[in-house]
């Protein structure tokens, strides 16, 4: 399984540029109490931005979130239905997420 | 015979409703929901996952006890799939993820690769007697011992997967507005073509989108505008020069490059333009909107516990020029595009989060809404007539605190400005909802 910290950093790196906080002190280090951010909305919201300006930032955050996972060596169930219904409410439990969604690749 | 049957029924509709008391009483919910596996060099694979829920919400780690009962068991799960007049079982292959000392924290259901999920079936994952046991307190404890349960699945999580998973994929949206001039309405309609999936790197989409007057007569009191579009388009993550090796990741920005051909017409085809350019639209971290969006205002100037979405801006160049025109003397602010016309672009976007669960019971509604104020405001200079264009919108939206999964947003805007192609002033306060599907 993917390691806590390391899927909270993979969430924070992510997300980061899409977001009016600061989630990174720097490339290795989230912003303390980062974890309690409420992201329930923030994918749904992006998403009627997409569709509004014709743009793809949820394929790009999920295919960046899969992709962190992939080159730490691990495959990952995650889809974009479960980031835009909501269904990490929480940036910690994103993370928790792909941890626990997350096997060794074979 | 008929006393047997409905003793029968008493019996059945009494251990349904003492299996849902029961699952009330549980501290944890069961959750499935359509997801995507994803394995290097490989497309994501559609699968179902089963977690449980804490009381927040929150899916609870290392969970299933997978030493008892038959948790791993395809026979112990029936995925049945039912649309009008049939009801077909999709075999499953289950497997477990997120273990830790023997406990699991969700299902995987697989199914055939060469299945196909439709969005036209509903389907509900059916779980056995006896399956599952869960960590509870420190013990395993029985969740179903007895008792089969169903979960339903939500199709909306199926229908976004298929627009990441499969190369063509539609998102739609309609607007209903009333207000000044009568009924109004704006549609969105999406598809698009992934040529190189896997990376991204380029792609292909067709867009249509409108915002008219259902009443042609009533078209200048709107935005009056149909558009065509057909674009290729790369996202991409950049950083400022200069910015230190160890803040990369940390300070980068994304950006999204496209270049399109357009169609731009009034609602009643009489004066259209065709558009060939290219737009950057990018994603800001300003100290403004970081500290505006700090505070909830109406939750008393609480701190915010949530991360909003960044102001976005996008700026382009298009060169114009005219497909059609009918030359009428009302369209007098309509832009002579006969010759062929430069024109350079901006449109900043921000959501302002206003409050969060807010009671408004002093106006006597009975629902915690959230409010957040949009900002939409648009610019063009056109070099040949050397004019500057712009349209704004201001909305105050209200989302009434809802579990179901269509979202409705109660809305109160003022848009003003000129849209293309006729450009005429536009000045309307349009109050009315707005449906996401």
């Amino acid at each position: 399984m993917l390691k806590y910290e390391t899927a909270l950093l993979i969430v924070c790196r992510t997300i980061n540029p899409f977001v009016t906080f600061d989630l990174l002190i720097d490339d290795k280090t989230p912003k303390p109490d980062v974890e309690k951010i409420k992201i329930g909305d923030l994918f749904f919201n992006l998403s009627e931005q997409d569709k509004r300006f014709g743009h793809h930032v949820v394929d790009d955050i999920l295919r960046n979130l899969v992709d962190a996972c992939l080159d730490e060596g691990f495959n990952v169930v995650l889809g974009k239905g479960n980031l835009v219904k909501g269904d990490y409410p929480t940036i910690r439990a994103l993370a928790k997420a792909l941890r626990t969604g997350s096997t060794p690749a074979e | 015979m008929r006393r047997c049957t409905a003793v029968k029924t008493f019996i059945s509709l009494s251990c349904l409703v003492c299996f849902a008391l029961t699952l009330c009483a549980a501290p944890f919910q069961p959750r499935a929901t359509f997801s995507l596996e994803h394995r290097k060099a490989r497309p994501p694979q559609h699968v179902i996952q089963l977690e449980f829920l804490d009381a927040e919400g929150e899916p609870v780690e290392a969970v299933i006890r997978l030493g008892e009962g038959t948790p791993l068991e395809p026979q112990s799960y029936e995925l049945r799939a039912r649309t009008d007049g049939s009801d077909s079982a999709v075999p499953v292959t289950v497997h477990a993820t997120g273990v830790e000392q023997g406990y699991a924290s969700r299902l995987i259901f697989r199914v055939d690769p060469a299945h196909i999920f439709s969005t036209t079936n509903q389907y509900v994952l059916h779980v056995r007697a006896g399956t599952l046991f869960l960590k509870e307190g420190g013990q395993t404890v029985s969740f179903n011992t007895g008792r089969d349960f169903d979960v339903a699945l939500d199709n909306d999580r199926l229908a976004l997967d298929q627009t990441f998973a499969y190369p063509k994929s539609v998102q739609n949206k309609l607007e209903l507005l009333g207000g000044t001039g009568g009924g109004n309405a704006s549609f969105r309609y999406a598809r698009r073509f992934d040529e190189v999936r896997a990376r991204n790197w380029l792609n292909a989409e067709l867009n249509l989108k409108g915002d008219f007057n259902f009443l042609s007569e009533n078209k200048e009191k709107y935005f009056n505008s149909l558009v065509g579009e057909l674009k290729l388009f790369t996202p991409f993550r950049w950083n400022f020069p200069g910015t230190p090796a160890n803040q990369r990741q940390a300070r980068a920005r994304f950006s999204e490059w496209d270049v399109h051909a357009r169609v731009d017409s009034d609602q009643t085809f009489e004066n259209a333009d065709k558009v060939i350019g290219t737009s950057l639209g990018t994603y800001l971290k300003d100290p403004i909107s970081r500290w505006l969006s700090s505070y909830h205002i109406l939750n008393g100037f609480s701190k915010a516990d949530e991360a909003s979405v960044s102001p976005l801006l996008v700026v382009g160049y298009d060169y114009v020029s005219e497909l059609k025109s009918d030359d009428d003397g009302d369209s007098v602010d309509k832009l002579d595009t006969h010759a062929g016309n430069h024109r350079a672009r901006a449109i900043l976007v921000w959501s302002w989060p206003l409050g969060r669960n807010v009671d408004i019971g002093f106006l006597g509604i009975n629902r915690r809404i959230d409010a957040d104020l949009l900002l939409e405001l648009q610019g063009i200079y056109d070099f040949r007539v050397d004019e500057f264009l712009d349209q704004s919108r201001v909305s105050l939206n209200f989302s009434p605190r809802t579990a179901s999964n269509l979202r409705i947003v109660y809305s109160l805007s003022w848009e003003r400005g000129k849209a293309a192609p006729t450009f005429n002033d536009v000045h309307a306060l349009l109050a009315g909802l707005k449906l996401n599907f």
